[in-house]
Parts: C-alpha cells; sequence; structure tokens
C-alpha cells in the first residue's frame, strides 16, 4: 500500500504539497443528501457564535445583501444556438444546416447577435438592463472530457489536477475555523452537481449540498430531512424513527434554512421542472433573509450530441422561463438588483453539426449573466471567430472564464484583491468592466496568510508546522474529532519565523493514533484544521 | 408502534410488545419467508461482521439452518488466538514495564480485531462476555493479564457458562478489577460477589438478600496471593474464610468453586432466564419476545447443563430469528458499523488502519478492554447521540479515503459485485443501497434520491442514451459518492 504521508517530507517540496491536498481533500468528501460538510456540529462547538474575521466583517458591512447564483448548465451548452450569430448567420448556418436557427426567428439583442425564440422570456430582461453576456469564454488548450473540464471550471486550475475549488479556497479563508465553529448560516448551498469540486477546500466542502431541490424543499418546509413519524410498524419501525430523529438533530442548518423559507413565499409563477424548483426555492431563502451569498443551481441536458434542436430549445426554454420568473420573485421583495445569477458550463460546442444533427464537445462559449446590479445590458469581449478555429475545430476563447471569476469575487462580491488572488492560484486575472462595483469601505488588507499552518506526519510523529509573519502569542489547542477539547499544546509569544511543535511530545495526555483537529487561537481570530496521528 | 425505552439506571428493560411471533421451530423457507441474500446477510450481521457478495451468495447454495450450522461449526473449532510472546511475563521481567507495556496492550487490542474480523461467532460471543464479565484494563494495565483475560473469555465463548463463570471468578484481571485479590478472611470486599449475582448470573435484586452477598464474599475469600504486576494471583488457604456460610438458605463451608456450583442449583431457573434474555437482546432484538420463548430457550440451556451452543443453534436456526421483525431491529455498535462496512466492502484492512478504527471505536463509546463501567456497554439505543453518529460517518470516511488511496477499482468492483445490471444506474443504485441497509427502504422515493446521487457528474444523456456502463472511469468516485450517501442514511446504523 502506498503510504502518503511517511517519512521526512520537506514541508515545501511539491510531493508534500501534494500529499497534504491529497489526504485533506479526501478528510471530508462532499457530503451528499442533505448533510454539506459543515452542515453537523460537532461535540462542544458552538454554532452560534463564531468569530468573525476581520474578512467576514468586511463583508457583510459592505456587500449586505448581494447574492451570487451559480447556473451550471450540465454537459456543454451550445453557445452558438444561444446567443446567435446574425453578422456572421451565413457562415453559422452553413456549418450546420439542420440545427442553425433562422435569423428571421431571432430577437435583436444587438445587429451582430439574436436571442432564440425559445428563450423570448429574457427578451424583457435585456430590455430592462438585467442582463449582459460576455463572449468566447474557454481556457487555454481546452480540455473535452465533461469531468476534466468541468474539474477545470471548478477549480480554476488548468494545468495541474487541483483538490480544491474557487469558492472553496475563498471560504476556506474566510472561515479558518471552520471545522470547530462553522458560521450560523451555510456559506454556499448547492444543488445537484454532486461531485463538483467548487466550493471544495482542503478541510471540508463549503457548500450545504442535496443532490435535488425536493431534498432541500423538503428539508426547509419541515425543518428535517428525515421524516421521524411516517415509519414501518415494529422493532425495526422503532429504531428507524430513533435514528431518523437523531440524524435530523445533526443538520445544524436545517432550523436557519427552514426559518428563512417560512419567512418568505413564493411570488411568481414557476415552471414545474428542476430548474424551475431550483430557482424558485433559491428565491425564497433569498427572500427569507438566510444570509447564504453563494447559491449553485444545475440544469442537465446540455451535452446534446444528437438531434439537438429539441433537447436544447428546451432546456434553454425552461431556463429562461425560470430565470424570468426568478426575478419577478425577487422582484417583489425589492432585492431584484442585489442577486446576480450567472451561467457557466465545462464547455461550448462543435460550430459544425454531426451527422446525428447534432453537435461534439467544443470550447469557447458565452457566460449569461443576469440581475439588475448589471445596470444595463451588453455584450463583454469579442466574439470568436467561426472560421479560425483551434485544431479541434473549436472556436478559440477570447476571455478566460478565470477573469469572470474573478471580477465577480473581487466587484460583486466585494472580496478584496488579496483574497481573491489566493483563491484564484495567483492566476493575476483580469478584471472586466460587467457594469458593477463595490463601495471601498476601507476593508482592511491583512488577509489570515500572514500565518500558515499544517501538520506534517513523520513516522508516528505529528508535527504542527507553522510559520508567522508577525511576533505573535498563539493559543493552541488539540480536540479529537468530535470537536471535544484534549489538551492546550502552547499558550506563549512566538518570534516572527518558522516553528514546529510535536504534538505527541506537547501534550500531557497521552495521543493514540487517530483523527484530530487543533485550533490556534491569536489576536481574535481562529484556525483550526484536521489532522492524522498515525 | 412500540415505544422502546431503556434507563441505564435502572438497568431492568422495560418489556414491550415484540411483533415476532414466530417460533423456536426451525426456518423453513417459504415464498412468503425466502432465503434470500437479505436474510443470508442478517445471519453473519449477528454472527460475526458481514461476508462479502461471494460467500453470501454461497450461503443460499445451502440450507438455512445447514448455512447456520456450518457458522457455529466453524466458529467453536477455531483455535484460540495463539499466545504474544508476553503472554505471561511479569512486570519484573520487563526492562521497562512502562515503556513496554502500553504498545503490547494496543497490539493485543488489534489483534482482536482481527480476530473480530475472523472469527465470526467466536469473536462475537467473545466480545458479548467481555461485556458481561466487565474488566477494565486501566485499572489492571498488564499485557499478561489482558491476554489471559481475552483468552479466557474466548475458550469458553462458545463452551459452558458456568465453567466461565467458575474460571472468571479466579481470573487475575477481574480479581484486581473486582477486588477479589483484597477479598480476604478478615477484611472482606463484597464488591466481586455482589456483581456475580447482580451483574453476571441472576439479574439486579433477583431472588438473593444482602445477606447471601455477605456471606458469599466470605466463601470468595483466598485468593490473594499475588507477587507481581502481571503475574498469577493463586489461592492463599490462610486467607481464606474456612468457616461455615448460609447462601440461599444452605449452610456450608462454600468455597469459590462449591459456591458457584450452589449458585447454579439453587438459582438454575434464574439464570438460564437472565442470561437468554441477555442473549437475545444482543443477538435478535432489543425488544423481548413473549416470555414462553424465553422459557423454552432457558430449558435447552438447563438441560444442557449450561453449554451455550444448544441454545444458540436453536435459536439461530429458529423461524424466530428468521423473522422479517428480527431483520433490522438492532442498532450497529461501533465496531460493527465499521468492521462490518469493511469486510462486506471487501476492502483490505492492515493492523495499523485497524489501530486508527479501534481509535475511532474507542471515541465512539466502545474502547475494546475497557468498558465504561462494570455494567458494561449498554447497547443499541446507548451508542447513537447526534455526535456519535456523526462520528461514525467520520470514521466510515477514513475508511474509504484509505482504501480510495489503496485502489480505486474497489470501488467499481463494489458496484459489480452488488448488481447483475452493467448499465441502469437506478437498478444499480437500488442494488447497492439493498446491499448494505437490513431491509429494502421504506420511503421509496429514497431509491430516486439514491440513483441521483449515483449519477454524480455524468451528465443525464449518456444514462439516457445507455452509453454509461460500470466501465466508465467516472464510476469509482460515483459509487464513492454513493457510499458516503448509504452510510448517512439512518437505516445503515441498523443490523
Amino acid at each position: 500500500m502506498r503510504d502518503t504521508y511517511k517519512n521526512n517530507q520537506d514541508p515545501d517540496s511539491h510531493e508534500h504539497h501534494e500529499e497534504h491536498e491529497a489526504w485533506s481533500r479526501r478528510t471530508f468528501l462532499q457530503a451528499l443528501g442533505i448533510a454539506g460538510a459543515g452542515s453537523f456540529a460537532l461535540a462542544g462547538s458552538q454554532i452560534s457564535s463564531a468569530m468573525a474575521s476581520p474578512i467576514t466583517a468586511a463583508l457583510a458591512a459592505s456587500t449586505n445583501d448581494r447574492v451570487l447564483v451559480l447556473i451550471r448548465l450540465k454537459g456543454g451548452n451550445d453557445g452558438l444556438n444561444t446567443i446567435v450569430p446574425i453578422n456572421d448567420h451565413a457562415l453559422y448556418a452553413s456549418r450546420r444546416p439542420s440545427i442553425a436557427l433562422p435569423v428571421t426567428s431571432l430577437y435583436n439583442l444587438s445587429p451582430n447577435h439574436g436571442l432564440p425564440s425559445f428563450m423570448s422570456s429574457l427578451q424583457s430582461r435585456w430590455g430592462n438592463g438585467q442582463m449582459k453576456v460576455v463572449h468566447g469564454v474557454g481556457y487555454q488548450n481546452q480540455n473535452l472530457s465533461h469531468f476534466r473540464s468541468s474539474d477545470i471550471w471548478a477549480t480554476a486550475d488548468a494545468v495541474n489536477a487541483e483538490d480544491t475549488g474557487w469558492m472553496g479556497r475563498f471560504f476556506e479563508n474566510e472561515f479558518p475555523n471552520f471545522i470547530l465553529a462553522p458560521p450560523p448560516v451555510p456559506p454556499a448551498i448547492q444543488i445537484g452537481s454532486l461531485g463538483n469540486l467548487a466550493f471544495e477546500g482542503n478541510q471540508t466542502n463549503y457548500a450545504f449540498s442535496v443532490a435535488d431541490p425536493q431534498q432541500l424543499y423538503n428539508l426547509a418546509r419541515n425543518g428535517w430531512q428525515h421524516d421521524p413519524v411516517n415509519v414501518p410498524p415494529c422493532t425495526y419501525g422503532s429504531q428507524l424513527g430513533f435514528l431518523r430523529t437523531t440524524t435530523n438533530t445533526t443538520f445544524a442548518y436545517a432550523g436557519v434554512i427552514n426559518t428563512a423559507y417560512q419567512a418568505s413565499s413564493t411570488q411568481a409563477a414557476y415552471g414545474n421542472h428542476s430548474i424551475a424548483d431550483q430557482l424558485a426555492i433559491v428565491a425564497r431563502l433569498i427572500k427569507g433573509q438566510l444570509g447564504t451569498k453563494v447559491f449553485m443551481v444545475s440544469l442537465d441536458g446540455f451535452d446534446t450530441h444528437a438531434n439537438q434542436a429539441n433537447t436544447h430549445a428546451n432546456r434553454m426554454q425552461q431556463l429562461a422561463t425560470s430565470i424570468d420568473a426568478f426575478y419577478t420573485d425577487l422582484a417583489a421583495y425589492g432585492n431584484q438588483d442585489e442577486v446576480l445569477c450567472m451561467t457557466i458550463s465545462e464547455f461550448g460546442r462543435t460550430v459544425d453539426e454531426n451527422g446525428s444533427s447534432g453537435t461534439d464537445h467544443g470550447a469557447a462559449a458565452p457566460i449569461m449573466l443576469f440581475g439588475g446590479g448589471l445596470n444595463g445590458n451588453g455584450f463583454i469581449g469579442t466574439h470568436p471567430s467561426l472560421s479560425n478555429l483551434d485544431a479541434n475545430g473549436n472556436m478559440i476563447h477570447t476571455t478566460d472564464f478565470r477573469d469572470v471569476y474573478s471580477t465577480v469575487m473581487k466587484d460583486w462580491l466585494c472580496i478584496p484583491a488579496a483574497t481573491v488572488n489566493q483563491a484564484m492560484l495567483n492566476g493575476n486575472y483580469n478584471t472586466l468592466n460587467l457594469g458593477f462595483n463595490c463601495t471601498t469601505l476601507g476593508v482592511p488588507t491583512t488577509a489570515a496568510s500572514d500565518l500558515t499552518h499544517f501538520v506534517i506526519n513523520r513516522n508516528e510523529d505529528a508535527i504542527l508546522h507553522f510559520t508567522t509573519d508577525a511576533g505573535r502569542k498563539l493559543d493552541i489547542r488539540i480536540f479529537n474529532f468530535l470537536g471535544q477539547e484534549i489538551g492546550q499544546l502552547a499558550n506563549e509569544y512566538y518570534m516572527p519565523g518558522v516553528h514546529d511543535i510535536n504534538i505527541k511530545n506537547g501534550l500531557k495526555t497521552r495521543l493514540a493514533a487517530g483523527s484530530y483537529i487543533y485550533r490556534i487561537q491569536t489576536q481574535g481570530q481562529q484556525y483550526s484544521s484536521q489532522f492524522m496521528i498515525m | 408502534m412500540c415505544i422502546f425505552t431503556v434507563s441505564q439506571k435502572l438497568r431492568v428493560m422495560v418489556v414491550l410488545n415484540s411483533c415476532n411471533t414466530a417460533t423456536l421451530a426451525p426456518y423453513v423457507p417459504t415464498a412468503a419467508k425466502p432465503w434470500n441474500l437479505d436474510r443470508s446477510r442478517h445471519v453473519m450481521r449477528r454472527l460475526g461482521y458481514g461476508l462479502d457478495i461471494v460467500q453470501e451468495t454461497a450461503a443460499l447454495a445451502q440450507n438455512p439452518t445447514v448455512f447456520v450450522e456450518s457458522v457455529i461449526h466453524d466458529s467453536f473449532n477455531y483455535m484460540n488466538t495463539p499466545p504474544p510472546a508476553w503472554a505471561t511475563m511479569a512486570r519484573a521481567t520487563y526492562a521497562d514495564f512502562n515503556a513496554e507495556r502500553f504498545p503490547q496492550i494496543l497490539a493485543w487490542t488489534v489483534q482482536s480485531y482481527n480476530d473480530a474480523i475472523n472469527l465470526k461467532l467466536r469473536s462475537k460471543m467473545t466480545l458479548f462476555w467481555h461485556n458481561h464479565f466487565v474488566t477494565r484494563i486501566q485499572d489492571y494495565d498488564a499485557p499478561s493479564w489482558q491476554y489471559q483475560y481475552y483468552n479466557l473469555l474466548q475458550t469458553h465463548a462458545l463452551g459452558n457458562f458456568k465453567t466461565l463463570t467458575k474460571e472468571m471468578g479466579k481470573n487475575e484481571a477481574m480479581l484486581v478489577f473486582l477486588n477479589g485479590f483484597q477479598n480476604r478472611r478478615n477484611n472482606p470486599n463484597q464488591n466481586y460477589a455482589r456483581e456475580l449475582f447482580e451483574l453476571f448470573t441472576l439479574g439486579e435484586n433477583n431472588n438473593y438478600t444482602q445477606t447471601d452477598i455477605t456471606e458469599a464474599a466470605r466463601a470468595l475469600t483466598g485468593y490473594n496471593n499475588g507477587t507481581d504486576v502481571g503475574a498469577p494471583i493463586t489461592f492463599n488457604p490462610s486467607s481464606f474464610d474456612n468457616n461455615a456460610k448460609t447462601i440461599f438458605g444452605v449452610t456450608a463451608n462454600f468455597n469459590h468453586d462449591t459456591l458457584i456450583d450452589h449458585l447454579f442449583t439453587a438459582r438454575a431457573t434464574e439464570i438460564a432466564d437472565f442470561i437468554v434474555k441477555k442473549i437475545y437482546k444482543a443477538f435478535v432484538s432489543p425488544e423481548l419476545p413473549a416470555q414462553a420463548l424465553i422459557d423454552t430457550l432457558a430449558m435447552t440451556f438447563r438441560n444442557a447443563n449450561w453449554e451455550l451452543a444448544p441454545v444458540l443453534r436453536q435459536l439461530f436456526k429458529s423461524e424466530h430469528f428468521f423473522d422479517q421483525a428480527a431483520i433490522g431491529s438492532c442498532i450497529k455498535d461501533p465496531m460493527e458499523c465499521m468492521l462490518t462496512f469493511i469486510k462486506e466492502s471487501n476492502f483490505p484492512i492492515t493492523d495499523s488502519q485497524l489501530q486508527i478504527i479501534h481509535f475511532y471505536c474507542t471515541n465512539l463509546g466502545q474502547a475494546y478492554y475497557d468498558p465504561v463501567d462494570v455494567a458494561g456497554w449498554q447497547g443499541d439505543r446507548a451508542w447513537i447521540n447526534s455526535s456519535t453518529i456523526t462520528g461514525r460517518w467520520q470514521g466510515l470516511e477514513y475508511i474509504m479515503w484509505v482504501t480510495w488511496n489503496l485502489n480505486q477499482e474497489l470501488y467499481r468492483d463494489i458496484a459489480l459485485d452488488s448488481s447483475v445490471s452493467t448499465d441502469d444506474v437506478a437498478i444499480i443504485a437500488r442494488d447497492i443501497v439493498d446491499r448494505f441497509v437490513p431491509k429494502s427502504l421504506h420511503t421509496t422515493t429514497d431509491y430516486a434520491l439514491a440513483t441521483q446521487v449515483f449519477k454524480g457528474d455524468v451528465p443525464q444523456n449518456y444514462f439516457d442514451t445507455n452509453q454509461w456502463n460500470l466501465q466508465w472511469n467516472s464510476v469509482p468516485f460515483q459509487v464513492v459518492l454513493l457510499l458516503q450517501h448509504i452510510f448517512r442514511m439512518p437505516e445503515f446504523q441498523l443490523k
């Protein structure tokens, strides 16, 4: 067996980093069903009073009610039949004769691009300045695998097999003590797209995830996931009822989700299908003042390899009507300008149709943005050429998807630039003009990163290795995997620099091999992380 | 609907209405009560820590009572676990007792976990008796005594209960734990005498008096000859109370052995009833059946002169044991939660991983060799609170992670083994779910949810066009997602 963390390791080596990542990623696989990571409270931890980091406070102060909804179009959305070329229509139609949309059927968003008739519900959104399109979004060296490319879009790393997501890294930075003291509301809520890495951090996954909207609906409406009453007779049923009841209590967020849901109502007419259900419940949670700032919803069915016309039209119509209903719903409450929707998809599709009246995996495609916060309609970037294609015959991207991510994080969610850059793996991406910005409120630029910390496993020893840029007093404690305090490892002043503490030697209690958590407390901030003793 | 309550303080189970009215007649499969995978799994989840699918399916080729007999037979005939090098070492023979004993104790605990995985009913009964004749290693802390205590339990686990009781009173770990070692003629210590009646043979306040305890304590004196920690404790006639004692209305100069003989004669009915009920609750259901069924088993026990195997045979081959009402009625203990998952998933496991699983089980309330007190682990619902449930998930995630790092194909194998379908995602999801839960999910929409989870990040169209199948690269992680979903189901904690 390949032990991933024995023997001495240079903590700065890539190998160590990889091992560290490999362990941490699987410490908490993304939880499913109703259990999102962090959604259960460890023994002894206080859900209600997490010590707020300066970033959290600033976030709350400056953006207050802004929300981001990621709409994941699963399968690879055909951008050319979503935002249709009018200027290049002849070329477009010649490349895909059986599925090209007639120019007469289009609604002109501009002289050059049109909206298909099946997306007519969005015409008024465009007209009212609540919709924008970013042309040709993708990345260099397009990968044509659903899984790899989805991972790339989720992790914002197109080169390495990164295990954490762009949003996961941001939340990990924002909640350094998440395991022991998660925030009172879930940082993110994700419906569908199970296994997606967008909210995955090193420690845990930061989204409260459900497989489908019905699950979230049940939880929101009832305040529980498992029906504690409707059980079969006899001992099995009695035991099941007991276990369901206890399991229900583990979901720390059931209460706040239920409260938010009950505090609002649906004030628009949604269709009767998945994306409508998802957006309806998201609207209710937003209007109910839940406080979660990021949502992800999913719509499957975009991998249109055959007989694309009806499937794609059907899906896009569902999407369009749902988005329209969503903003009508929000407008009834008054916060339609504070919610930004953004479509993402792992790739676009081929310019040419294939032999089955469909399209195959492609590259660049548009991102659509919705919401009054856009302050107008319009296009960002340049539409890719339909003739100058890459080696696979696909459109070459003109905007890197990470530029869009960075811009949304900085100018919509008002996350400090340094934190955004860290979340984006120091890629130094461009800021686009999407129409919104943040009023600066003197957000402190000291990110949590002036203290780095992790555990190195050396044979049977666990070494807490940390670096502090400034001298500071650290209170370091050890907890078991249930969140119960075992002992204090240190409570003293550390000079700037690198420090190592042998955890087993430092604690007065003998530590058996197993799973533990350390928490570093300093200057009003707390940082925690899981580790193993082998 | 039955309402189940347990009061740890009372130590008397509330007897409730069991739906299980089936008899002790040997189980004969019928269309309504078929010999199927649910039932072969039921057997091995109770009489062991589960089987892999190949073995579960092979069991179906046999008549069910023949299968049960083979399990009991095999379990009965396993050799005792070979003694470690330190099996009889006393403290003085160590170079550094303090430094050496804890790794040895831990190593033997890991060995006990290995035995649990391999020795089926033998290991289950060893643990059952450990939880009955409780000792706590933190009170005796000697590797040789730990081994000898375990060896005693293992020797008689499926053997003779009276013999076990007799030997247990002289066992060093027990003599230390319940102060038999300090019980001497001029300075009697009633601790063991009390627990002998209250916990080990009769049950609380079940036809014995305080005087019986005091007099029994006198009969148990004399085992005070101990030379060192870890060394044998032997009988010393000069510290034995060599006078007449009156116990259960009979006066004689009882010693340890004749006391046990007298106890088992004078209180045969109570002992048989008490032990049978305990076995029933541990292996069949926390809710007791009609008293008549207990009485029949108790009579078998007495007629067999306290041999356990006939009782276990009668019980585990019965219509009652195989009844639908018995399946899924017990809550797994932490060891079962993890070890059965490992065995049923056919995952390899190393000693160092078992050591960490022992760490998890300890934190979840089940520290082998160290039950919480002399009354033992109360079990069943006492294992469960919101903290221990989430702790179980974390332990299972640890197992999943080490296995994922070892060989991702093991996850695909679970899917291939569990289902005859190779490309119907809903059927495969259902089959994997059903593989791990005791009976079909009560809320049928839960299967649709499991299917959604199992689809993972594979776009829907690949299922619609039947392109997806179990050979896809995405499958191992799909199985991971589904397994994680399954072990978070409340049903998963039931066996």
